[in-house]
């Protein structure tokens, strides 16, 4: 038969996940709501023109424009020294989420180093995965505070007080969150490197750097994409509670954490305190949405069914 | 199956001092010497015997050497003795806090009765919450009951518990003034009323905890069940005729309970960890609250020993995951 | 120091004051709250205020201050003056006389011995006692008979009335703590705990940063007193909980240092269920400038010392303009409400010793630009920031962790903004170093923790209810570097 039908062009891989990914209901809300979360704090300030740090020098005015409701000229309000809570939530909300998403590509990339080379190299494979295990076993709340208290002075004395804050809460979240994902990582390029593609890579001469780069790692891509939207959901937690307990950046400079933490002790305005709590846990829940969305989509058994 | 359990304790036995190790260090070597905190004021010749006398000129391993006997040597000796009247331990140097020249084990002892009850029974109630809730929206699967579950397990999940703790000290004690705002340490459980009014102060830092752990419990128990209502023997137990109550109690849950046991006994240290955050902000004077209290007075001692605690708890539950993890399914082999 | 301790001493005894004629016992159990819990009951091992106040409900000294700073009795019989021969005219010595037939509270007798082993408990050189400045000066302490105590100085004394009077200074007895003396001394858990006092009350049990609980001291030598049985001293939380605890919740009688914000304030008073009570004392929330140059780059040992005057602070001109840009009744509004008053002066109580000064009350913006302006300090590059001789007019201002702190920082900085001033904002948050540098005490010499007193200090400035003003305190003692005292607000130069 010389019957020229029409062939569907072959779909790519990517198509097919986001094609899945969108019948996930949950995902595709929480996908827009981050979408707008970002919008609004990246693009939100070159619109929104309110002072986040500085207070209004001229007492009077200052007194009189404290703690005020939600209002046109300050959609959420102004705080106990008079500034825009609107311009604050943004401000806090690009650290709180920059701290979210550097610490899990710290996160991220610590892991899949460890997993790869445990993986890959027969020999590192038994002390990478003892240190594995040995992070597993580190209370790490708590030594996430002794480190960021005990190393934060020095961070900031280097890198200046609030990129130096943001240093040590980055690496110390990314430090103490690689170990699932060196896990999942090195369970996947055990398996990979048994199959044909790989022996037929290296049958032609290929080194083990371009193997890694060119055909183990294209292959993890999915796992380390799922740990990596729980890792960011997990990071803005940690940060916000290092904030909250006081260790996080200081009160002048807002994330949402410390913006929560600043609204504590002024609870005569409950609203203060609900405007950074709500965003921390929208963001946090629609991450968490992605990421399932994104498991049911990367995962095979269920694609295309 | 003993001789197992014998190598993993073994193994657990290095681990442990690298983990001590590694805690004593970071804590030791941390910028911002003693010296450095001395006035500029004070003439050198002191300042040096200042240093000598912190033992800063010490090598760093004889430090971690001393620190390490009066852990795992003179401290149990000293338990020993309270224990039973002896007198082991005779006059030797404990481990003694910075901030209140407390020996650490006391402090600590102190503390935990109000941890292990609040976060104690928040866990246990987690768990008979997570469980039916679990195993029915598994069963149920895309059931109205299993969207609301998932949604309010997800919601559990995503909503830091700081958050949902303010909002309840809000609205239940300061709006509605039904619950103390205060966690009284010395409340002991005697009879009915002092029972009724434990559980009173108990209920919100419970609730808020509770809470979160269930949702996580639950999110497990529910794909555990699913995985295992797809597998063949159910569909074999089936139609075989058992009824569905048998099915599911006696087939489906055992087997899909298993991971769901390792995942609550892995969560057991954070019991004694105190959740730190909820400590703090429920105002109990647990360990939570007696670490973070430690580690803003730079009371290095009791951080490093509550820390360590806590480290030798999670491998020890770890090792009961795994034990478990044996006993519940024998298709694992322990050679 | 000595006129905080004597009012800390007044609060405690006003609690009993008003129940002089019952009987001991008759008011039953009262609940106290400090939300920052007590950690030893041992003065003499720490310097904050907590922990002093706590002990002073068992511990003793001969005499102690009233609200007015004037020395009252205590143990001894009679304050002794010149007037009355009890300081010797060349102010080198004071003899103070026990009452006799005091009696510790386990029922053993107070003797002058005591009083000498207190003494030399405090200044054993391996002790790293934290009261060291009590002591100062004092040469020896003589014992004729048992109830008299002759404390000779290493030269004139002006003011006599430092050791063994006041909630920091009082008398250990020698029994208890005869095994404490030097390195010991922070072993002696039991003694630090429970120690046997002259005081109203006995510590019955003593949870560590949690809860003491007292009962009377069946031996006191007012039989009527205390009113109170027993009393539940409870920490922890923080400011607002404790002050809803007692206004809102009427969980406890009395807490501490409440320094919430007036709003707040206002609307718990407005329950009715309790009172805030505001006394004006010597607490003044202050701004401290380093008149030596912190430089970094000059070598340890001058850095921070008078031997480099500070480039831009020891201009007096400068100090001037920062202060006149103040505004002090604003940030009394916006942090204390009623529980503040603006002042200018660092002594404003008791009336005694406060000055009359007003000048610095009112703002004036434009005077401290015409101030800056006439000292040559000109913005001539128009970046906004003044500058003279190529020197910057920035400076770093750093303040403890406190919410309140943290709004008067933020506040100031846009003030100095205003007249040219480019501030830089860093906050303290390691309240704990003092407690590491005493901690490890008990191998130290005086030196650290005697003079430590700094955390007692900050304590202070930074959290009482009862006390507040704000005043600007422009002229800290030259020569006094203040390196070191990093948890005082102070100033340093930008670099």
């Amino acid at each position: 038969m010389t019957d020229t039908s029409v062939i569907e062009a072959p779909r790519s891989q990517w198509r097919d996940i986001w094609d899945q990914f969108r019948t996930h209901k949950g995902a595709m809300l929480g996908l827009i709501v981050v979408g707008m979360l970002l919008t609004f704090v990246i693009i939100g300030p070159l619109f929104w023109r309110a002072e986040p740090i500085l207070v209004d020098p001229d007492a009077a005015k200052m007194i009189l424009g404290r703690n005020k409701p939600p209002t046109w000229d300050h959609p959420f309000g102004t705080d106990q020294v008079a500034r825009d809570i609107m311009a604050r939530l943004m401000l806090g909300g690009k650290v709180s989420l920059a701290v979210g998403f550097v610490a899990m590509a710290v996160a991220i990339f610590v892991g899949t180093l460890i997993g790869v080379l445990a993986g890959y190299f027969r020999r590192l494979d038994g002390p990478l995965m003892r240190l594995t295990d040995l992070f597993l076993s580190l209370p790490l709340l708590p030594l996430l505070l002794v480190l960021v208290f005990l190393y934060g002075q020095a961070m900031r004395n280097a890198f200046g007080i609030n990129l130096g804050t943001f240093f040590i809460i980055v690496i110390g979240i990314g430090l103490t969150s690689w170990m699932q994902v060196a896990r999942i990582v090195r369970g996947q390029v055990l398996a990979l490197k048994e199959q044909e593609f790989v022996l037929a890579a290296r049958s032609i001469g290929t080194g083990s750097t371009n193997i890694i780069l060119r055909h183990v790692l294209p292959n993890v891509v999915s796992p380390v994409m799922i740990a990596a939207t729980l890792g960011i959901a997990n990071a803005i937690i940690t940060e916000s509670v290092l904030s909250f307990l006081g260790q996080g950046f200081q009160p002048d400079f807002p994330t949402w954490g410390s913006m929560l933490n600043y609204a504590y002790n002024n609870q005569t305005y409950p609203i203060q305190m609900i405007w950074p709590g709500v965003a921390i846990s929208l963001t946090v829940l629609s991450v968490n949405y992605i990421g399932d969305g994104l498991r049911d989509a990367l995962d095979p058994r269920i694609r295309g069914r | 199956m003993l001789t197992y359990i014998l190598r993993r304790l073994l193994v657990a036995i290095p681990t442990l001092i690298l983990i001590s190790i590694v805690i004593f260090l970071l804590v030791d070597l941390a910028p911002g010497s003693p010296a450095s905190e001395i006035p500029l004021t004070v003439p050198p010749e002191v300042r040096a015997r200042i240093l000598e006398s912190l033992g800063v000129n010490e090598p760093i391993h004889v430090r971690y050497l001393l620190w390490a006997k009066q852990f795992f040597w003179t401290e149990p000796l000293h338990g020993i003795d309270a224990a039973f009247g002896t007198d082991w331990a005779g006059d030797s140097q404990r481990l003694i806090s910075y901030q209140s020249r407390v020996p650490v084990f006391a402090y600590i002892w102190q503390r935990l009765p109000q941890t292990l009850t609040v976060i104690g029974s928040a866990y246990l109630l987690a768990v008979l919450i997570a469980l039916p809730i679990g195993i029915y929206s598994a069963y149920r699967q895309y059931s109205w009951f299993d969207q609301v579950g998932t949604f309010v397990s997800m919601i559990g999940f995503s909503v830091p518990t700081f958050f949902t703790g303010l909002l309840m000290i809000m609205l239940f004690t300061t709006k509605l003034g039904l619950f103390p705002s205060i966690f009284d340490t010395n409340l002991r459980v005697t009879d009915w009323s002092s029972f009724l009014k434990m559980l009173h102060q108990m209920t919100l830092p419970v609730v808020v905890l509770a809470l979160f752990n269930a949702a996580e419990i639950s999110r497990y128990t529910r794909s555990s069940v699913l995985e295992n209502l797809g597998l063949d023997y159910v569909r074999t137990a089936r139609a075989k005729g058992l009824s569905e109550r048998k099915v599911i109690l006696k087939h489906v849950l055992r087997n899909s309970l298993i991971p769901v046991v390792t995942v609550i006994a892995l969560g057991m240290p954070t019991i004694f960890a105190g959740a730190i955050v909820t400590e703090q902000v429920f105002k109990i004077n647990g360990i939570g609250a007696a670490l973070i209290g430690a580690i803003v007075a730079n009371d290095l001692p009791v951080v490093v020993t509550i820390a360590f605690i806590t480290a030798v708890l999670i491998v020890f539950f770890n090792l009961i995951a795994d034990i478990l993890y044996g006993i519940l399914d024998p298709r694992i082999r322990y050679d | 120091m000595k006129l905080r301790t004597a009012l800390f001493g007044a609060t405690a005894s006003l609690a009993f004051a008003s129940a002089a004629f019952a009987e001991r016992g008759a008011d039953g159990n009262v609940n106290v709250l400090y939300w920052q819990a007590p950690s030893i009951l041992n003065p003499y091992l720490s310097s904050g205020t907590k922990d002093v106040e706590a002990s002073s409900l068992i511990l003793e000294g001969l005499g102690g201050f009233n609200e007015k700073g004037e020395v009252i009795v205590r143990l001894a019989e009679s304050v002794p003056t010149v007037e009355n021969g009890g300081v010797s005219a060349d102010l080198t010595t004071i003899t103070w006389k026990l009452q006799p037939g005091l009696l510790w509270s386990d029922g053993t007798p107070v003797t002058s011995a005591d009083a000498k082993f207190t003494w030399e408990y405090c200044t054993h050189p391996e002790g790293g006692c934290a009261q060291g400045a009590r002591y100062e000066g004092v040469k020896s302490i003589d014992t004729p008979d048992d109830l008299t105590v002759v404390i000779t100085f290493d030269g004139p004394k002006p003011n006599p009335y430092q050791a063994f009077v006041g909630g920091t200074s009082p008398i250990l007895q020698k029994a208890q703590f005869a095994n404490c003396l030097g390195a010991a001394a922070s072993t002696c858990t039991e003694q630090n705990f429970k120690p046997i006092g002259t005081g109203p009350f006995v510590v019955t049990d003593f949870k560590v940063n949690d809860v003491v609980t007292l009962e009377a001291n069946p031996n006191y030598r007012d039989p009527a007193k205390p009113a109170f049985a027993t009393m539940t001293l409870k920490g922890g939380g923080d400011a607002q909980a404790a002050a809803r605890a007692v206004m809102e919740t009427g969980e406890y009688d009395y807490a501490w240092n409440t320094q919430i914000n007036p709003e707040m304030q206002t609307s718990m008073a407005a329950g009715g269920k309790g009172t805030f009570v505001n006394a004006f004392g010597t607490l003044v929330e202050r701004v401290e400038m380093n008149m030596t140059d912190p430089d970094p780059a000059l070598p340890e040992g001058e850095r921070s010392t008078t031997k480099h005057p500070h480039p831009i602070l020891s201009d007096q001109n400068v100090r001037e303009a920062l202060s006149m840009a103040i505004d002090r009744q604003t940030l009394v509004d916006i942090g204390y409400g009623t529980a503040g008053r603006p002042t200018c002066n660092l002594v404003p109580a008791p009336e005694l010793y406060a000055s009359d000064n007003t000048g610095c009350l009112t703002q004036d913006l434009d005077g401290a630009k015409a101030k800056l302006e006439a000292a040559g300090w000109v913005d001539a590059d128009g970046d906004g920031i003044r500058e003279k001789d190529g020197k910057k007019l920035k400076l770093v201002y750093q303040t403890s962790t406190n919410p309140v702190r943290q709004d008067f920082q933020a506040v100031i900085k846009s003030w100095w903004n205003e007249i040219g001033v480019e501030v830089e904002l860093k906050e303290h948050r390691r309240i704990g170093l003092l407690w590491r540098r005493c901690g490890f005490a008990r191998h130290l010499p005086e030196v650290l923790c005697g003079r430590g007193n700094v955390r007692q200090q900050l304590r202070r400035h930074r959290s009482r209810a009862l006390s507040r003003a704000i005043s600007l305190r422009q002229d800290p003692r030259p020569g006094k570097p203040v390196a070191g005292r990093e948890h005082q607000p102070l100033l340093r130069p930008g670099l």
